[in-house]
């Protein structure tokens, strides 16, 4: 088997490439740090089978950030396996900077000119074919799979390196005949101090929009009510064999559970389209050089702006993608505000609250959902530093997406999230239907053994006003999946005679308290064991605390005073906090000075 | 021929990176292109933040990263 390797700067085609060559569906964007760790994929073509292997980018071979230390670890441990380059027309000169260090450092190269809206001359090409003398492809990556594998078989995998260059690099990127980049007109309203972060709002205001009043919600419903009338033959069939504990199984789990989260779908397919707009026309970067003053007011830099904006998908792949931030303490404080802003799974049981229960009073959510905010604010703020970062990106030239694929990425996303989140929901809402279903008889009562569980459990939620069976039971599914939340509510069919009050501090519990397992232990992989603990004990900690300030005030007093309190009690806990551990420091240093 | 901090220009120029005066920086911009001798235009100054034009590509920076810029007018 044939190992292919591809190697380059960041934002260069390298994936796009690694999709088209594999016929896979890897995440891309037009912006540095998307690819945070090695993917490898076998295909084989023309009798041939390749390991085809996609790195993270790299600027050079000394390297900074955890992403490009793994892809030089990986070329390091891998010399003898045959490496592309790419490089894009897009910053051909930046690109051949490591192209050429790597060439003299005695790896086998062959170079893939990835064509995007700068077009190169086929002479120019013809030439440095001549001078360079190893194998060159120059296309457009997306594009032409034969021709690609049938370079590789035939040029790459058949070709000896290079010992030394004939050519110097200003030589070779003379050749290129590059015209000099200028910012677009676009740029004029885009980067504009003012406009610029105006026109951001009011695009992620259009996306949600989209995603969860309009389009969104009318998908939505049209596909739960497929998704019933596709079981009722089904129940039909059963109700004639008298199958009752199997009807009841399919209702409770399937329908409902299963059948919350399919409703979802359409949902999240809009947001992610949306979202992927964004990063494949170049457009988050040029966010993150508009907010980053803001930011650093707050510990973060802009480059934060694409862990968060991921995290809104998935809190495990925003924290994966705060790889790119080089500032370890950066990277600390955009995962620590990251369950704060909520990922997609929350959203529904939001909108499922807000239509049906709460009569679509979003000005309340809205509140919610900035109370919230402000909380995570308020940590950051308490947590930052004094220190100074440096901060630089590269801004990408704006291009056109390709409907289609960003159609195709979007679509396969969706189908690996159910694929992934069903088996989990199946098992949790199956075991919560065992338990509602099992009956014990202790002193001539009849009692369900989740009867027993959440009479212990009250004692923990009754202050909070959350001592409700089906509430209670989705906090704590929820902690394996945020997708089993409105599952487990959907399974004891809804919630009734429960106070607005107790349904608002319900809905900020679940923005705030821990994010799920598997974003822990992918916090306890990227940091350590402690910060995993530290960041699931913080979110519990100040969800229960708000909770119950929340909702005490809010029964005495009204909602809008209950939202007054809990923000002054955030606010006073948070600097309170602060000041006993900066007294804690301030003794430390004292036992020092003494000693 | 005037040397300045990259952060004290307050207009658009165009420059000559004389040196970068942080040991770290230096390495890890390095990798950019931005290396003494190196020219760069200034394209846009925001409060707190410059967008640079180097070789063929666009970059924004902070001015805490700008304060380790010492450039020569060109």
């Amino acid at each position: 088997m044939e190992k292919i390797v591809l190697v380059g700067n960041p934002n260069t085609g390298k994936t796009s490439l690694f999709n088209t060559i594999t016929k896979c569906h890897e995440k891309v964007a037009n912006y540095s740090g998307v690819t945070v760790k090695e993917r490898e994929k076998c295909v084989k073509c023309f009798d041939k089978e390749l390991q085809v292997v996609d790195l993270p980018g790299i600027y050079s071979s000394n390297t900074i950030g955890e992403d490009e230390k793994v892809s030089m670890r990986y070329i390091s441990e891998n010399k003898s396996s045959n490496i592309i380059y790419v490089a894009s027309t897009l910053d051909i000169e930046k690109n051949m900077h490591l192209f050429i260090e790597l060439v003299n450092q005695g790896y086998n190269l062959s170079l893939f000119i990835n064509e995007n809206s700068v077009k190169l001359k086929k002479e120019n090409i013809d030439k440095i074919k001549d001078i360079l003398q190893i194998p060159i492809y120059y296309g457009d990556a997306r594009k032409g799979r034969r021709d690609i594998l049938s370079w590789i078989v035939n040029a790459v995998i058949s070709f000896t390196p290079l010992s030394k260059l004939s050519v110097t690099y200003n030589e070779l990127i003379k050749l290129f005949e590059i015209e000099p980049i200028n910012l677009q007109r676009l740029d004029k309203i885009l980067l504009h101090p003012i406009f610029g972060k105006v026109i951001f709002i009011v695009i992620l205001g259009v996306i949600y929009y989209l995603s969860f009043i309009s389009v969104g919600e009318r998908l939505s419903g049209l596909v739960f009510n497929y998704w019933e009338s596709l079981w009722e033959y089904c129940l039909t069939a059963l109700g004639r064999y008298e199958m009752f504990l199997l009807i009841d199984y399919l209702q409770v789990v399937v329908i409902k559970g299963i059948g919350s989260v399919v409703a979802f779908l359409p949902q999240l397919f809009i947001i992610l389209f949306c979202m992927y707009v964004l990063e494949e026309c170049g457009y988050l970067p040029r966010v993150a050089y508009l907010f980053n003053i803001d930011l650093n007011k707050i510990g973060l830099n802009g480059k934060s702006i694409f862990g968060l904006s991921v995290g809104i998908g998935c809190t495990t792949s925003g924290f994966l993608t705060s790889r790119n931030i080089e500032d370890r303490k950066c990277r600390v404080m955009t995962c620590r505000l990251m369950p704060f802003i909520g990922c997609s799974a929350k959203l529904p049981i939001i909108l499922f609250l807000t239509n049906f229960l709460l009569q679509g009073r979003t000005l309340i959510i809205f509140a919610v959902l900035l109370l919230v905010l402000f909380a995570g604010f308020c940590y950051l703020k308490a947590l930052k530093s004094d220190e100074k970062n440096s901060f630089i990106i590269e801004i990408p030239r704006l291009k056109v997406p390709s409907a289609k694929r960003l159609t195709t990425e979007s679509f396969y996303i969706v189908k690996d999230f159910f694929k992934r989140v069903a088996v989990t929901i199946l098992f949790i809402t199956s075991l919560v239907w065992l338990f509602m279903t099992i009956e014990l008889k202790i002193s001539e009562n009849t009692v369900t053994l989740l009867d027993l569980i959440t009479q212990a459990m009250g004692i923990l939620f009754k202050p909070i006003g959350l001592n409700i069976k089906p509430l209670m039971v989705s906090l704590i599914t929820g902690l394996v999946a945020k997708e089993n939340i409105l599952s487990t509510i959907a399974m004891f069919g809804g919630v009734s005679d429960v106070s607005q009050e107790a349904l608002i501090t319900f809905i900020i519990f679940v923005i705030m308290y821990s994010p799920c397992i598997p974003s822990l232990k992918c916090l306890k992989e990227e940091f350590n064991k402690s910060f995993a603990w530290s960041v699931f004990l913080t979110q519990t900690g100040l969800a229960y605390g708000t909770s119950f300030v929340f909702y005490t005030f809010s029964m005495a007093f009204g909602l809008w005073f209950g939202f007054i309190v809990s923000a002054c009690f955030i606010f006073l806990g948070i600097s309170f906090c602060k000041i006993i551990s900066m007294r804690k420091s301030l003794n430390c240093k004292n036992c020092i000075v003494k000693a | 021929m005037f040397f300045l901090r990259l952060n004290q220009i307050t207009k658009n120029a165009v420059l000559k990176i004389a040196d970068i005066t942080d040991e770290q920086e230096r390495i890890r911009l390095a990798d950019f292109g931005f290396i003494k001798g190196a020219t760069i235009k200034i394209i846009s100054k925001s409060k707190g933040m410059y967008l640079l034009r180097l070789n063929n590509s666009l970059y924004a920076i902070n001015d805490f990263l700008a304060s380790h810029f010492v450039v020569e007018e060109n």
